[in-house]
């Protein structure tokens, strides 16, 4: 919500609580003459209605889209990480462990053979005991940034 | 939970998303990892996501992290709940030494299994241990009696469908992924998976190459009409549409009716080459966005050159 | 009969908002939340199938149900017929039911059958959290409560609500606007359930079930028939629902329908 949008829905908030007030004060001085609530009152409380709306509306998200394509269209430019459908191809429940591990231990070190120039292919041979040395590091020390 | 970090939008596929998540463990699970904390309390969307950060911890290598988010993991639901069993059998199986522990691994989980016959995740676990011990017949097996007693499994189809076609079998395959798509038919990832197996299947020598051809353009055409801007989609389109283009598969007027005839194909493989080429020209721009889509960048490219220069 | 034209007015003491009206309505939401969690407490989760035969049987039906509604989005024509009389032919010769020699039999005495126990259990408890309440705050009211005018409501009303909305008042001339202390009750207990809605969270059934199911397979526990349904009756039922559909393919004609809507930009 913009700072713009709060301050139209506070004024119209502020409004209509003013016309709620008057109203009640009107019935208790009037209440045995049995006067019709004035026109200006009932103006404020419309006037007040329509502002806060506006407001609301101002405030109100981005639209987001209805038609399954548009949706899903917008997932795939997006990278298609928040795809409902991912965990079929993923398929998380028969992930073979072991096959997981080397592709991401191969980006990694050839991340940081990038920056610091350090020619790290033989490590590509992976045992467990390299397995563990590496965990290690990886706590220990940071990539490069993503950007 | 420790400090704010977003750990929502995480492509499992995507190795450099995974490393930066495993990298934030120790941020996620505070300065005591090794210790599970007392309360309970916390909403199911923490936890997916603490389930997350585990697999991730896995993948590269982190033992300890992983190990501190299953300790909380099973703090919280018990170690005997039928998901934490699986990811616990998914930690052995990560820090196994050898082939000999695999098969301790194997022993245990046929062991749960005698005990509770229909504890998915572990009968999961034991289809994807067979199969990474090189036993493909057995894991076809064992999956073919977990989807007997529960046939709404999607994923299990899946798996089921790459297990065949890892053999060779193609039509079964092309089973697997038509029942997977019966529960959830709006999958357009699926229907392009299928549109590609049924395109592989086509080129075999002894199969109607025609009728499966032309099922696999519908495939992908679905997927397309489910997804605007889905790469994969169009690239999968073009393949299929030159190839019953070349093959003389596509008859000005086809008997069959179902069979789309050769104009529309036509018209189908310049809509496939020219959406492909705006999408192509959109993603390259904005380079590191894409970083986990670049190889299939690369392809759609290559195959663009194959047709300009052609 | 109240005069037509002239408004009745009765001077209310504001004590009676302060030590009737807003009692009462306390009162109930208290006893609203109490009773949620009182259910969430005594609630049992739907216990897994314990083999492999009888997971068959809860999802066979589903996978019957997922073939007629989602073939058209997938499936041509031929494969559609091999799996429907594969479906059609398992129903009726009864493959998928948890035990096939069984079958015909009348199904078992709830009362006999511990499974038919527990579900009767269940619906017990759910009556008793509802009628124990609500017995004890009704005599409550009845006792300290009744016979008090407590509010006006600020628009006129047929006489048809007067039974409604004042139980407990006897005064045939009392226009229809005015609630009695009793009514108050009912009108609570019919309409708080927005008010439980908004304090408990939208699904107050049990938020704290919903997550525990979250981590333990939500498709595994899923249990589409009620206790003493007879499944065998459910499978004919499907088989016929599956034999008379009428099987359409949407992928028919894709290709044409794609060219249509998208690619009219060229």
């Amino acid at each position: 919500m913009s700072f713009l949008s709060k301050l139209v829905t506070l004024f119209g908030l502020v409004l209509l609580t003013h016309a709620g007030y008057s109203a009640h004060e009107h019935t208790v001085l009037f209440n045995n003459t049995r006067l019709a609530l004035p026109h200006d009152i009932i103006v404020e409380t419309l006037v007040a209605v329509v502002i806060v709306s506006i407001g609301l509306v101002l405030g109100a998200d981005k639209l987001k889209p209805i038609s399954w394509r548009d949706w899903a269209g917008q997932i795939e430019r997006d990278g298609g990480a928040r795809n409902p459908y991912l965990g079929l191809e993923e398929r998380y429940g028969f992930w073979d462990i072991r096959a997981q591990v080397e592709p991401v231990l191969a980006m990694a070190l050839r991340l940081c053979s990038r920056v610091s120039g350090i020619v790290v292919e033989h490590a590509l041979t992976i045992s467990q005991a390299k397995r563990k040395e590496f965990g290690d590091w990886m706590r220990g020390q940071d990539l490069p940034a993503k950007q | 939970m420790g400090a704010p970090v977003d750990v929502r939008e995480i492509n499992g596929s995507d190795l450099i998303s995974a490393l930066h998540l495993a990298q934030q463990a120790p941020a996620i699970l505070g300065p005591n990892p090794t210790k599970a904390t007392t309360s309970t309390t916390g909403t199911a969307e923490e936890y997916s996501q603490l389930e997350q950060l585990f697999l991730a911890c896995l993948r590269t290598g982190d033992d300890q992290s992983a190990q501190a988010c299953l300790d909380r993991l099973s703090h919280r639901f018990g170690p005997a709940n039928e998901r934490v069993m699986g990811l616990c059998g998914l930690y052995q199986e990560a820090t196994a030494k050898d082939r000999a522990a695999l098969e301790k691994c194997l022993e245990e989980y046929e062991k749960i299994l005698s005990e509770s016959p229909v504890n998915v995740p572990i009968m999961k676990r034991r289809v994807a241990l067979l199969r990474s011990l090189d036993r493909p017949t057995d894991a076809i097996a064992a999956l073919i009696q977990l989807l007997d007693a529960l046939p709404t499994d999607a994923e299990a189809w899946c798996e089921l469908a790459d297990l065949y076609q890892s053999q060779g079998l193609g039509s079964q395959a092309i089973f697997s992924l038509e029942e997977a798509l019966l529960i959830a038919p709006n999958a357009w990832n699926i229907h392009a998976r299928l549109g590609e197996l049924l395109y592989v299947s086509s080129s075999a020598p002894d199969s109607d190459a025609s009728r499966l051809g032309s099922k696999s353009v519908q495939h992908f055409c679905r997927s397309i009409e489910l997804c605007d801007d889905y790469l994969r989609g169009f690239y999968g389109l073009i393949l299929a549409t030159s190839r019953m283009l070349e093959n003389g598969h596509a008859d000005e007027r086809p008997s069959d009716p179902t069979v789309a005839p050769k104009k529309t194909l036509d018209q189908l493989k310049g809509f496939g080459l020219q959406r492909l080429r705006e999408i192509v020209e959109s993603r390259s721009v904005d380079d590191q966005h894409w970083a986990s889509s670049r190889s299939e960048l690369i392809a759609a490219k290559e195959l663009l050159n194959r047709f300009t220069s052609s | 009969m109240a005069v037509q034209g002239v408004e009745q007015t009765i001077l209310r003491d504001p004590a009676l908002f302060y030590w009737i009206l807003f009692p009462i309505s306390v009162v109930m939401i208290l006893t609203g939340i109490l009773r949620h969690y009182a259910t969430v407490l005594m609630n049992t989760p739907p216990k897994s199938p314990s083999t492999l035969a009888e997971s068959r049987e809860r999802h066979a039906l589903l996978r019957g149900v997922n073939l007629r509604n989602h073939a058209a989005a997938v499936l041509d024509q031929e494969s559609f017929e091999a799996r429907r009389n594969y479906m059609v032919a398992g129903f009726r010769s009864g493959a998928f039911l948890k035990d096939p020699n069984n079958r015909g039999q009348p199904p078992a005495n709830p009362m006999t059958d511990p499974q038919g126990m527990e579900a009767m259990m269940g619906m017990l408890k759910g009556n008793m959290m509802m009628m124990i309440p609500q017995t004890l705050i009704m005599s409550w009211i009845n006792a300290f409560f009744s016979g008090f005018v407590i509010l006006k409501l600020p628009f006129p009303l047929t006489i048809r609500f007067k039974s409604m909305l004042q139980s407990g008042v006897m005064t045939r001339d009392l226009d229809v606007k005015w609630v009695s202390s009793l009514s108050w009750y009912f009108l609570n207990l019919m309409g708080l359930q927005s008010v439980f809605g908004f304090i408990l969270g939208s699904d107050n059934a049990a938020s704290q079930m919903a997550q525990q199911m979250g981590m333990a397979n939500p498709a595994a526990m899923m249990n589409p028939m009620q206790p003493g349904q007879d499944p065998d009756k459910l499978f004919t039922s499907e088989a016929e629902n599956l034999e008379v559909m009428e099987h359409f393919c949407i992928l028919d004609g894709v290709e044409e329908r794609v060219l249509r809507n998208f690619a009219q930009i060229n």
